[in-house]
C-alpha cells in the first residue's frame, strides 16, 4: 500500500482517495465536510501555487495551505 | 397563502428560478454568494397564488457564514409549506445530503436537478424516476436559464399543494444519539424533533436557545447527557453518516459516461498568477479605464450633461417652471443654486448615471463569466497580509460598484472580525464607481497624477488593513471557495442585470438628492450654510485647496458620487487643476462613507462600529491630503 500524503506533498495532476481529515479544528473540519470533501472521495490536485486547487467530480475547490495540509490522501498508482 | 422557499447550495440557480416564478428580478451571477438577502415575491402557479422566498445559498443545516444563517433563520421562522431544493445536476452526489437534511427536518420537498443541460454535455445521466422512488419526493430535471422544466415544476407544486397539508416523505435514519436525544424533546419546533436534537448535539446556539425556551428542566438534563456523549464522538462521524446515506440512495442512479474533458486554456490561465495578472490588467485597462473612465465618464457625460441636459432640457424646464411658479421657496428649491432640477437632476442623470451604468455593465460581465472567484483565489496571498482571505475580494470588488452593496456582501465572510475589517476598508479606501470613473476621467489628462492617485489609495488600503489586523484580536480564517466553471455570459442577462442595478441605484439616490436640495436650501436660509462653508474652506485651505472645493466636500458628506460630480464640475469651470486636483481627488476618495453606506454599516455592524469607522476615515482622508499636499510642494515636483 502506498504511503499517505497530504495535499501539499502530492504532485500536481495526481489523483488520490481521501483517507483522513487529520485535524482537531472544528471550523476547518465542518467546512470541508460541508463542501463535500469527505473521506472516501477521489480528488485530483490541479494546482499547488499560489493556492491549492482540487477537483472532485465536477466541482473545483480552492483552499489554502493551512487546510490542505490536513487532507490525507492515498495516491492512485 | 401557501409559502415556498427556494433552497440550495450557492450558485445553483435559485435566483433564476425565483425570477421565472415571480417575475421579479433578483441579481443572478456566476459565483457563490450573489444572494445575501431573502427576496420575497408572489407567484401565480396554475391559478393559485403563492409566496415565494429566494434565499442565500446554504450547504447544510449547520451554517458557518452569515448568509447561511439568514437562510436557516427563514426556514425556522417562516416554516415554508414547501421547499424546492435546487441542485446542480452534475454535482448531485455533493448536493443530495442537503435534500436528506430537508426531508429529515420535516419539510415537504421537491428536488430539482437544475443545469441538466450542462450535466448532459458532461456525460452525466441521472435515473431521476428511480431517485424519486427512493427518496419518496418528486424529482424533476430543469435548465431554468433556458426556461426548461418550469412547467413541470409548476405542475408538481400544484399537485403537492392540492391537499390540505403537503405530503411529506419518510425521513432517513438518523444517528442513534440523535434519535435518542430527540426523545427527550417535548416542545413544538419549526423543525422535526430529530433535526432539533441534532442541532442541539452540535451545540448550535440558535437551536439551544429555542430548546431552553421550550423544554422543562428534566428534558434539558436528558438532552445534556446526549450532548456530552456526542462530544466524545469524532466531529466527522455524523456528517459522514449523512454522506454515506446519500451515497447509498444514489447508488447506481448517477452515471458518468465518456472521458472527462480537460480544462481549457482560459480556465488554466485564470488560475495562474501570471495569467491572472495579465487578465486583471486587461480588465482594468479596457473595462475600467477605457470603457468606464474615457467612454462613460468622458464621452457619455459630455454628451448628456453638456449637450442634452445642460443645453436643452434644463434651460427649458427651468424656464417653464419660472413661468408657472411664483417666486419663492418652492421655485428656489427647484431651480436655485442647489435646486432639484438645476443641480440634482443634472448630477444624477448627466454625470453619475452614465458612469455607474457603464461600470455596472463591465461588472456584470465579470460576475457572469465566473472571473471573480478566480480573482479571489489568486488575491488570497495578498489579502492574507491584512488579515483577510481571498473571499473578501468579492465584497471589496462589489464596493467599487457601490459601497452599500459591498457592505451587504461582507455577509459572505466567516468571522465578525473579517466582516469588520472589510467594512472598514470599503469605507476608507474603496472608491465607488462614480468616484472611480470621474476621477479617472479628470486625471486622464495627466496620467502621472492618475498613477499617483492609485498609489496613494493603494498604500492607504494596505496600511489601514495592516494596522487594523494588528489591532483587532483574533486571526484570519482559512480560505475555501468553490470555483464555478467559466461561462460565456448572455447579452440579454447582462443588460437585464445592468438595468436592474441602474434602476435600484436611481431609486436609492433620488430621494437622497431631493433631501440634500431641501436641506442645503434650509441651511442657506438660516445662514448656517455660510458658517459651514467657512470652516470647510479653512480645512480645504490647509490642504492647499481653493475655497470652491468646500462645497464639494459638503456634498461628499451626503453622497460620495455627489461629491465626485461636484469635483468634476469644478474642474470644468477651471477652479481646480493640476496637483490640486490630485489632492482633492485623494481626499474625496478616502473621505467619509456616504450616508447610504453609513446606514447599511449601522445596520450590519452596529452604531458604535459604524461611527468609529466613519471618524477614522475622515481622519485618514485629511491626513493623507495634508501629507500629499506637503509632498507635492517639494521643489522636485
Amino acid at each position: 500500500m502506498p504511503a499517505l500524503l497530504n495535499l501539499l506533498q502530492m504532485p500536481v495532476g495526481k489523483t488520490g482517495k481521501i483517507v483522513e481529515l487529520a485535524t482537531e479544528n472544528r471550523t476547518i473540519l465542518k467546512k470541508l465536510l460541508a463542501l463535500g470533501i469527505v473521506p472516501g472521495l477521489y480528488v485530483t490536485l490541479l494546482r499547488n501555487y499560489p493556492g491549492i486547487v482540487i477537483q472532485t467530480g465536477f466541482t473545483t475547490v480552492a483552499l489554502d495551505r493551512t487546510a490542505a495540509v490536513f487532507i490525507l490522501v492515498c495516491p492512485e498508482a | 397563502m401557501k409559502t415556498i422557499a427556494l433552497i440550495g447550495n450557492p450558485n445553483v440557480g435559485k435566483s433564476v428560478l425565483f425570477y421565472r416564478l415571480t417575475g421579479s428580478y433578483a441579481t443572478v451571477s456566476n459565483y457563490p454568494g450573489t444572494t445575501v438577502e431573502i427576496s420575497r415575491g408572489r407567484a401565480n402557479i396554475l391559478g393559485k397564488l403563492y409566496t415565494v422566498y429566494d434565499t442565500p445559498g446554504m450547504y447544510s443545516f449547520s451554517p458557518f457564514t452569515e448568509e447561511e444563517k439568514v437562510t436557516r433563520r427563514l426556514l425556522m421562522e417562516q416554516s415554508p409549506d414547501l421547499v424546492i431544493h435546487v441542485a446542480d445536476a452534475k454535482n448531485l452526489p455533493r448536493m443530495l445530503p442537503l435534500t436528506i437534511e430537508l426531508i429529515n427536518a420535516g419539510f415537504a420537498v421537491i428536488l430539482v436537478l437544475n443545469m441538466i443541460d450542462e450535466a448532459e454535455k458532461a456525460g452525466v445521466y441521472i435515473r431521476k424516476n428511480e431517485l424519486a422512488r427512493r427518496l419518496k419526493i418528486p424529482v424533476l430535471e430543469a435548465a431554468f436559464l433556458r426556461g426548461r422544466g418550469i412547467l413541470q415544476l409548476k405542475k408538481a407544486i400544484a399537485k403537492l399543494s392540492s391537499g390540505l397539508v403537503m405530503q411529506k416523505a419518510q425521513p432517513a435514519k438518523e444517528h442513534y444519539l440523535v434519535s435518542k436525544a430527540a426523545r427527550c424533546l417535548q416542545g413544538s419546533y419549526p423543525f422535526s424533533k430529530e433535526m432539533m436534537a441534532r442541532l442541539c448535539l452540535e451545540e448550535d446556539p440558535e437551536a439551544v436557545k429555542l430548546a431552553k425556551q421550550q423544554e422543562t428542566r428534566e428534558a434539558l438534563d436528558c438532552l445534556a447527557a446526549y450532548v456530552r456523549a456526542a462530544g466524545e464522538l469524532p466531529d466527522w462521524e455524523m456528517p459522514l453518516m449523512r454522506y454515506r446515506q446519500a451515497e447509498s440512495i444514489l447508488a447506481g442512479l448517477y452515471l458518468v459516461r465518456g472521458k472527462k474533458k480537460k480544462d481549457g486554456l482560459l480556465e488554466k490561465a485564470t488560475l495562474d498568477p501570471l495569467g491572472g495578472l495579465l487578465i486583471t490588467a486587461l480588465v482594468i485597462y479596457f473595462g475600467l479605464y477605457l470603457f468606464v473612465g474615457r467612454f462613460g465618464a468622458g464621452v457619455l457625460v459630455a454628451l448628456l450633461e453638456e449637450k442634452i441636459l445642460g443645453g436643452i432640457v434644463i434651460p427649458a424646464v427651468t424656464g417653464w417652471l419660472e413661468k408657472v411658479l411664483p417666486a419663492g421657496a418652492l421655485l428656489d428649491i427647484l431651480t436655485g443654486e442647489f435646486g432639484i432640477v438645476t443641480m440634482a437632476l443634472r448630477y444624477i442623470l448627466g454625470i453619475i448615471l452614465p458612469v455607474t451604468g457603464t461600470f455596472f455593465l463591465v461588472f456584470a460581465l465579470l460576475e457572469d463569466s465566473g472571473y471573480l472567484p478566480r480573482l479571489a483565489f489568486f488575491a488570497d496571498s495578498l489579502m492574507r497580509r491584512i488579515g483577510l482571505n481571498g473571499r473578501a475580494v468579492i465584497p471589496l470588488a462589489l464596493g467599487f460598484g457601490c459601497g452599500t452593496m459591498g457592505v451587504l456582501v461582507t455577509r459572505t465572510l466567516e468571522s465578525r472580525r473579517e466582516r469588520l475589517l472589510a467594512s472598514f476598508l470599503l469605507a476608507a479606501a474603496i472608491p465607488c464607481s462614480a468616484q472611480l470613473g470621474l476621477i479617472m476621467a479628470l486625471l486622464a489628462g495627466e496620467p502621472i497624477y492618475l498613477l499617483f492617485w492609485a498609489l496613494v489609495v493603494a498604500v492607504v488600503f494596505f496600511l489601514a488593513g495592516k494596522l487594523l489586523d494588528c489591532l483587532l484580536p483574533g486571526s484570519r480564517t482559512p480560505y475555501f471557495m468553490e470555483l464555478p466553471p467559466l461561462r460565456l455570459p448572455g447579452l440579454y442577462a447582462l443588460l437585464k442585470k445592468t438595468f436592474a442595478r441602474m434602476y435600484w441605484y436611481l431609486k436609492e439616490v433620488m430621494p437622497v438628492f431631493t433631501l440634500i436640495a431641501v436641506l442645503l436650501w434650509l441651511l442657506q436660509q438660516a445662514k448656517l450654510l455660510q458658517v459651514l462653508i467657512f470652516f470647510l474652506q479653512k480645512a480645504a485651505a490647509s490642504l492647499g485647496l481653493p475655497p470652491e472645493t468646500a462645497g464639494v466636500f459638503l456634498y461628499g458628506f451626503f453622497r460620495r458620487d455627489y461629491g465626485a460630480a461636484g469635483l468634476w464640475e469644478l474642474h470644468r469651470t477651471g477652479a481646480v487643476s493640476g496637483s490640486r486636483l490630485l489632492v482633492a481627488s485623494v481626499v474625496l476618495t478616502l473621505f467619509l462613507p456616504c450616508s447610504a453606506q453609513l446606514a447599511v454599516m449601522v445596520r450590519e455592524r452596529g452604531i458604535i462600529a459604524a461611527l468609529t469607522i466613519a471618524a477614522c476615515t475622515a481622519l485618514i482622508a485629511y491626513t493623507a491630503g495634508f501629507l500629499l499636499n506637503l509632498l507635492l510642494r517639494l521643489p522636485v515636483f
